[in-house]
């Protein structure tokens, strides 16, 4: 299994290495057309509803321990409400992430204390960002422009290249993106910091959705997000979500006094 | 006074493997007791003065900006009219300058690391070019030129530093931080000077020139992060700093509440205030290192402990020798305090006699742990274990001792020797006559 899932992420990385190795049967698209896109992507992982998944993260970093980090994540879409909460391992079960009113909060059960963090917050000092579990808004966020089109491995691709409106919170302020000119999923995403240096490379090599009741159509999400950091060569995180559901969540439960009576 | 001394000295010449034994036992406590102390003393000046230069100006002028509603950025705006102000209060400061503090991640092809970053413009860093000292590589030759630190995009890091990099000078390496807004940002920087480590303070900083600093979080010309001023006599800080606040003060400069610490504990308390603009934050060097200082005082609390356990066992020793001494001498005594000896000549002789032996062993102690130390310190002896570089705040072994430390141990140590005769000395000034000379022991 665990052979098999890196010769899939192998077989994209050199894909992606190669772009334009096939030949590019999507047709170009014009800026309207890039915009349409971007919203009908955007409108596709929102949830409208609640959201809930397992997530497993798993960090590997050059001459250290791999860490691997169990947590459940919970979304309300409507009003952009989002907390994590980490179970595993013992010495991280009950830390805690709440996002309310466009504010990312800590909760560190062992002093018992609330932090305000950044949007840009490392979650849980892995690789991984609040954007990786909480899609941002591609379609109003970021000022797009299309690039071109590519081929990863089997997938003909729209490359689009993604540069964040001012005073848009954002860790990385120009983003390039691969969508697969069939389904419309995000196949690859490099982030780059505003030097123009390339932080981080992401692949979505699996993706599924979930009909929602509440939404009236399917919600897509990615199965798995490979992150690879492009400055510290070697570093890596994994993140796979599981039992994705969307049934309605308490009403109470996005606020700090839930997440504290889940640490203790 | 003479006769007494004359005697003594023939006692304990007499005295033979015992006195050899209680001489090298007190020769031994006074070396001990200066080579640690010079150890202590050595650490203090050190962390003094690299963390003084390398850190904090005697007088820190620094500040924090709060945005309203977020946190607070470690900054000074309007750095030429607060400098103005500081260069017009404090008229005998030595030099003033002004450097941007940051934090980022180091990064080269092998490895990265967290370190605090300084911007500095290296010609008018006059304290920092003398305590940096560039390092020399196999070949004999410096690895690198401080002064090069004025070009753009540059950097000085350390030996331990460059090591868990694998970089060399000439090469490029990456700091990557969030800009002031949170935004990710990276400038790539030449290594242009490889310095020898100081200790602990090697392993978090790492110098560039101001421009540098001002791109990876985009700050502008007119800010900076604190303006440090330099004093001809780094213990009028205290002074300085009460100076410049009232005339801050005096000018509705709003400042924060005077708190000896150093500026990055203040950061979360800042974010929790209820201001937005700025509030200048004033310190003095001391306030700075507080937290390196655990060092000197582990070191002195090892010193005391130790040397308190070595003293008691030499007192005891001393004690029992003597005890030892008198009894075997009891008819010796006896005859002096029948051709007429008072009991009070009896006492000085036996306590001079220790004072002697005092005095003879811990100078020649003293003079040895003189020599060694100043030895060690023109040898310049690298130290080859790091843990022992970060305690002792250098890769090298310094031992501080000057005559007076000399002077003050060898008179401390006779005083032990002579309280610690002082009960046997006691008891043989109370021996009846007729009774000490017919003891037979």
């Amino acid at each position: 299994m665990r052979l098999t899932s890196l010769l899939i992420a192998g077989a994209v990385a050199l894909a992606a290495l190669l772009p334009g190795a096939a030949s590019a049967e999507a047709p170009a698209l014009d800026d309207a057309k890039v915009q349409t896109l971007l919203a009908r992507m955007d409108a596709r992982r929102k949830a409208v509803g609640d959201y809930t998944s397992q997530a497993f993260i798993e960090q590997k970093e050059k001459d250290k321990n791999d860490l691997v980090y169990e947590a459940m994540i919970y979304r309300r879409d409507e009003d952009e409400r989002f907390m994590i909460l980490f179970t595993q391992p013992r010495a991280e079960a009950g830390k805690g992430y709440l996002r309310i009113e466009r504010n990312l909060w800590m909760y560190d059960p062992t002093t018992g204390k609330w932090e305000r963090r950044t949007e840009r917050e490392r979650i849980g000092g892995t690789d991984s960002r609040r954007a990786d579990f909480d899609p941002i808004d591609l379609s109003t966020d970021f000022k797009a422009s299309f690039v071109g089109v590519d081929t990863l491995g089997r997938f003909d691709t729209w490359h689009i290249k993604l540069e964040a409106k001012p005073g848009v919170d954002v860790a990385y302020p120009v983003l390039e993106i691969w969508v697969d000119a069939e389904s419309e999923n995000v196949l690859k995403q490099q982030e780059r910091a505003l030097s123009g240096r390339l932080m981080r490379t992401l692949y979505f090599p699996k993706w599924s959705k979930v009909f929602s009741e509440a939404k009236g159509g399917d919600v897509h999400f990615p199965l798995e997000i490979r992150i690879y950091d492009e400055v510290e060569k070697g570093n890596r995180t994994t993140i796979v979500f599981k039992q994705v559901a969307l049934k309605a969540l308490p009403p109470n439960m996005f606020t700090k006094a839930w997440l504290e009576s889940k640490s203790r | 006074m003479g006769i007494l001394l004359n005697i003594a000295w023939r006692n304990l010449i007499q005295g033979g493997r015992r006195t050899a034994l209680l001489s090298v036992a007190l020769t031994l406590l006074t070396a001990l007791a200066l080579l640690l102390g010079g150890l202590t003393r050595g650490v203090e000046q050190t962390i003094v003065r690299a963390a003084s230069t390398l850190m904090s100006g005697h007088v820190n002028v620094g500040g924090f900006y709060r945005l309203s509603g977020g946190g607070a950025l470690p900054l000074v705006t309007e750095v030429d009219q607060i400098r103005e102000i500081v260069e017009a209060e404090v008229p005998e400061a030595l030099y003033v300058i002004d450097r941007l503090r940051g934090f980022g991640r180091l990064i080269s092809a092998e490895s990265g690391f967290w370190v605090g970053v300084s911007g500095v413009d290296i010609e008018a860093e006059r304290g920092l070019r003398d305590v940096l000292e560039v390092a020399t590589g196999p070949d004999g030759q410096p690895r690198g030129r401080l002064a090069d630190l004025a070009k753009p995009d540059t950097a000085v890091i350390f030996e331990s530093q460059a090591e868990r990099l694998a970089v060399k000078v000439g090469e490029v390496i990456t700091l990557s931080s969030p800009t002031l807004k949170g935004v990710s940002n990276t400038v790539d920087l030449t290594v242009v000077a490889v310095c020898r480590d100081m200790g602990a303070l090697s392993n978090f900083n790492v110098f560039t020139p101001k421009a540098s600093v001002r791109a990876l979080y985009q700050i502008k010309d007119d800010t900076t992060g604190a303006i440090q001023i330099y004093l001809p006599d780094a213990d009028q800080a205290g002074a300085v700093l009460t100076r410049l606040r009232a005339a801050f003060e005096a000018r509705d400069i709003p400042q924060l509440e005077y708190s000896p610490r150093p500026f990055f504990t203040k950061l979360d308390t800042v974010s929790g205030m209820d201001f937005t603009g700025q509030r200048l934050d004033l310190s003095t060097w001391r306030d700075e290192i507080t937290f390196m200082m655990w060092i000197v005082t582990g070191l002195e609390t090892l010193r005391v402990l130790i040397l308190s356990v070595l003293a008691a066992i030499v007192i005891v020793g001393i004690l029992n020798t003597m005890l030892m001494a008198i009894r075997e001498r009891t008819r010796e005594v006896g005859t002096l305090r029948a051709i007429g000896m008072g009991r009070g000549r009896v006492l000085t002789m036996f306590l001079l006699e220790a004072c002697l032996l005092g005095a003879v062993a811990s100078g020649v102690g003293g003079l040895l742990a003189w020599a060694a130390a100043s030895a060690v310190n023109a040898a310049a002896v690298h130290i080859p274990v790091e843990a022992f570089q970060v305690v002792l705040m250098s890769d090298r072994l310094f031992f501080a001792i000057g005559p007076g430390d000399v002077l003050t141990t060898i008179l401390g140590v006779t005083g032990i020797t002579a309280l610690a005769a002082l009960h046997p000395a006691w008891r043989a000034a109370r021996m009846r006559p007729i009774t000490a000379i017919h003891h037979i022991g």
